[in-house]
């Protein structure tokens, strides 16, 4: 490192850089040598011929510095001249460095800090030195002549410099380096002023090339550098380097002559701006992108008004009406955009049914968008209302309400939701009414109904339902009816509906059910499905129609025919046997008179036979007149008064010969026992018990008794016969009817019926008794002395 | 009437009828007997196996055992079974009756004398050739 001396006395012509080997003397006379004193033998004995060339060349050696660098500290050759630079060397002195040989980059560097000439050691010849000392002379005086211009040159340098030095912006020059092909790969800063620190971050660039400082510096830099250096084309531009992380704004221009590819910049980090910019664009961008999102919820929200079945209005806090849907048009009509709560009142509205004040006239403030600009939430009024310009038009609404909240809380306006529920309720209230209709009917019809839904399960039931079976909704409902059937039923009642379930056929079934008394009746029931639209069975209808008195006339009528046929049966049979037995009688009169062979005895006999069958079928026609009267209400009674000991004595007397051939005793024991009655029928009363006894008497004695009891006539048939089933005791009575098959025993069945009737007829009464088996029967006949009851209205 | 040389037994309850018609076949030669019922006739026919009539005239409706099952009783004896049987009934049905019960024959009451003693003539002949 020179020292401050050295400095000083090297301001003439320039200030040389030597290395040499050896200690020797460097006071070269007007040559001074500085630097480590190691230069060769052989470089001071050049030095001694070149000082002697020197003054044959003409020259003072005054003028020149020499610094002599051991060829070890070559490589700081760059730093110890930028270091001179820095301080107070003046720039025209010129700085040779010798350098060790084969140092290209060493070379460059030195060019870089500000040498002058580099002159490789190899050619340090006396001679060599001579030459470039003379070459720096020359080219001192060369720019000598220019002394003056140079210096106001300098001084507006300097004023640059000044500039330069003081401005923010950064400036520097620099010289490209180019490869073996030309192309430029690097450069190395010549120049750089206090804010090109700043703006890069880098430091002490001067010497330095850009690759050195910047490890990694994209290609492009180079490029455009290399093109401004190459055309001396200024250029701007802006441009990111990646690799230090900031954005620079250039101007590039060539300074001094093209082949030095000298270029001057002035950039500035732009990298805040850059930033800046950046964040501006991107709030930009969000703001663009919450405005186009702003958009489109108004957009949706207009398509949600519009398209909204519900009328919308949405007011401010004040009330003030601002928007109105579509459908509130359609609702309202053409409505007026009120600009205030009060102003609702020339809105028409009344609370609708179901409502506590139904048929009020809604007060401004009573309206729902009110009570929600209020802060209420209003869920859901039941409004009738009376559209603008509609009169006596009434519209049914319900209308929500809510207020809208800003981010405090504070009410700010108001929506109001209104749905026209019009048709439903009309169609409600017509549904009500058909109901109402259905139960009516439903009620007051003479069978009980239900209803099932699609699996059958019941769920409602008329009144008469309960009526008659006594039990409630919750026990009969789903398929808790079938406890009303008979237990033998159940299973096919059930399959029977489950069947007609399955098929959605009609259903049709007989069966009994049990009435809350306890009885069961039968009921026809049917049940019908009743479809949707698409045909699906929705639920069924039922009714259960109670057949039980028709089954039981059915029974009834079945039984009469059944009795009448077999009457007709009886009937034909004992008409026929008194004929069967009249013909062959008169048929063999017939034949003996033809042969005239009649005996008057055998004609006698066969002639009372006749007589007889004739009578017979006499009493057979006129059992079956009674029965005719009787029916008929024509059994009229003649009253006379007679004893009935004495009618039962001749009726005895009459049916002796009967009792003779049925083998009979009969045992008459009658007191006198005067009444007033029919004869005639009281002696068919009489003949008709003593001669069923006799028949149904099996040839044992029969007792009749005749006796008075107060103001009764009591008459006893007995009988020792078969006796009759205290089952058949009430039967017996009845038209047709025997207690015995009609295979067996003749007879119209008649006899008791048409007796039974001539009793009550007299108002008495006839009783029977029988003990079973073989014990026989006794019939008594009560027979008030003076019927009370006129007989004539007796039927 | 004799007591036990007759060809023709008349089973017939209305004993009117019973007399007159054996009253009828015996004019014409033909000896009948009586009985009242079913149960009457078959004591009848038992006590006389030995020589079986030659008809049966079998009433229907009568009391004890009537002619139905007097005739189902005579076809489940194997010495009655082969007694003819002429139904003499009032019944409207005799004619179906009478195949039922497999009879010989039917007469419906009233019957003509005629065809009565024909009847019975045609089955004693037939039992004396």
């Amino acid at each position: 490192m020179p020292s401050r001396g050295v400095r000083r006395r090297a301001r003439h012509l320039g200030l040389w850089f030597v290395s040499t080997g050896t200690d020797v003397n460097l006071d070269l006379q007007r040559v001074r040598i500085h630097g480590t004193p190691r230069a060769s033998a052989d470089f001071v004995r050049a030095l001694e011929v070149d000082r002697a060339a020197l003054r044959e060349l003409g020259g003072t050696d005054e003028d020149v510095d020499v610094v002599v660098v051991a060829p070890e500290d070559g490589a700081r050759v760059s730093q110890v001249i930028r270091e001179l630079v820095r301080r107070d060397i003046p720039c025209e002195h010129a700085i040779v460095a010798v350098l060790p040989d084969d140092d290209p980059a060493l070379e460059l560097e030195a060019l870089g800090a500000g040498a002058s000439e580099v002159i490789p050691r190899r050619a340090l010849e006396p001679v060599t030195f001579a030459r470039v000392l003379a070459r720096l002379r020359a080219r001192r005086r060369a720019a000598d002549g220019y002394l003056a211009q140079d210096r106001e040159r300098r001084a507006t340098q300097e004023r640059y410099a000044h500039v330069f030095a003081s401005v923010d912006e950064g400036f520097c020059i620099f010289r490209m380096l180019y490869d073996a092909e030309g192309k430029p790969v690097d450069y190395v800063f010549l120049e750089a002023n206090a804010a090109f620190e700043g703006q890069t971050g880098l430091t002490d660039p001067v010497g330095k090339r850009a690759t050195q400082l910047v490890p990694g510096l994209e290609p492009i830099w180079f490029e455009r550098y290399g093109h401004v250096a190459t055309t001396g084309e200024p250029t701007r531009f802006e441009e990111h380097a990646p690799v230090m992380g900031r954005w620079f704004s250039v101007y590039a221009t060539r300074v001094g002559p093209a082949e030095r590819r000298e270029v001057a910049l002035f950039f500035q980090d732009v990298t805040e701006r850059r930033r800046a910019e950046q964040a501006l664009r991107e709030r930009e961008e969000e703001a663009r992108a919450a405005r186009a999102s702003a958009e489109a919820e108004r957009s949706l929200l207009d398509t949600v008004l519009t398209a909204a079945p519900v009328g919308i209005i949405v007011a401010d806090a004040a009330g003030r009406l601002l928007r109105m849907n579509p459908a509130n048009e359609r609702l309202w009509g053409i409505a007026p955009f009120s600009s205030s709560v009060a102003e609702y009142g020339e809105w028409k509205g009344w609370w609708a049914e179901g409502s506590e004040r139904q048929g009020q006239r809604l007060a401004a403030e009573e309206w729902a968008m009110a009570r929600a600009l209020r802060g209420e939430t209003v869920p859901g009024d039941l409004v009738e209302i009376e559209p603008f310009g509609m009169a006596g038009v009434r519209r049914t609404m319900i209308n929500s309400a809510a207020p809208v909240r800003g981010a405090d809380g504070r009410v700010l306006g108001a929506v109001i939701a209104q749905m026209d529920i019009t048709a439903r309720v009309a169609a409600e209230a017509a549904v009500r009414a058909s109901e109402e209709r259905f139960r009516t009917l439903a009620d007051n019809i003479s069978q009980l109904a239900w209803m099932a839904n699609e699996r059958g399960e019941i769920f409602w039931f008329n009144q008469r339902w309960y009526d008659y079976t006594g039990t409630d909704t919750e026990s009969s409902k789903g398929h808790g009816w079938v406890a009303v059937l008979d237990p033998a039923d159940r299973a096919r009642v059930e399959a029977t509906f489950e069947r007609a379930l399955a098929s959605g056929e009609e259903w049709e079934d007989t069966f009994a059910m049990r009435g809350k008394d306890g009885r069961q009746r039968s009921f026809l029931t049917r049940a019908m499905p009743v479809r949707d639209e698409r045909g699906c069975v929705v639920r069924w209808f039922g009714t259960n129609t109670d057949v039980e008195d028709r089954r039981q006339q059915e029974d009834a009528l079945r039984e009469a025919i059944q009795v009448r046929d077999t009457f007709l049966q009886v009937a034909a049979h004992e008409l026929r046997t008194p004929l069967t037995a009249l013909t062959l009688q008169l048929e063999t009169l017939d034949w003996l008179s033809r042969r005239a062979i009649a005996e008057p005895a055998r004609v006698a006999a066969k002639v009372e036979m006749a007589v007889r069958q004739t009578a017979r079928l006499a009493s057979l026609i006129e059992d079956l007149l009674d029965v005719s009267r009787i029916t008929s209400g024509r059994l009229r009674l003649e009253l006379t008064e007679l004893d009935l000991a004495e009618v039962v004595r001749e009726a005895a007397t009459r049916l002796q010969d009967m009792a003779q051939r049925a083998g009979c005793e009969l045992q008459v024991e009658a007191d006198t026992v005067v009444g007033h009655w029919d004869r005639s029928r009281v002696e068919q009363v009489v003949t008709n018990l003593v001669s069923n006894a006799i028949k149904y008497g099996r040839g044992k004695p029969v007792e009749v008794r005749v006796a008075r009891r107060d103001h009764e006539a009591l008459l006893r048939v007995r009988d020792h016969g078969i006796g009759i089933a205290a089952g058949d005791r009430e039967r017996i009575f009845d038209r047709f009817e025997r207690a015995v098959s009609a295979d067996h025993y003749g007879g119209l069945g008649l006899g008791l019926y048409i007796t039974r009737e001539i009793v009550h007829a007299h108002g008495g009464r006839i009783l029977v008794e029988s003990e079973l088996p073989d014990e026989g029967t006794t019939f008594g006949v009560e027979l008030p002395l003076a019927p009370r009851v006129a007989p004539e209205e007796r039927r | 009437m004799s007591d036990d040389h007759w060809h023709v037994l008349v089973v017939e309850d209305d004993r009117d009828v019973r007399d007159t018609v054996i009253e009828a076949l015996e004019d014409v030669g033909i000896p009948a007997h009586g009985a009242a019922d079913g149960a009457e006739a078959l004591e009848v026919l038992r006590a006389r196996s030995d020589r079986p009539p030659a008809l049966v005239l079998l009433d229907l409706m009568m009391p004890v055992m009537n002619g139905t099952q007097f005739r189902e009783r005579q076809l489940a004896d194997p010495v009655l079974a082969a007694i003819p049987v002429v139904l003499l009934s009032a019944d409207g049905s005799v004619d179906a009756k009478a195949r039922a019960l497999g009879t010989a024959g039917f007469l419906r009451k009233p019957v003509k004398l005629a065809v009565l003693l024909e009847t019975a003539k045609r089955f004693v002949d037939g039992q004396r050739g």
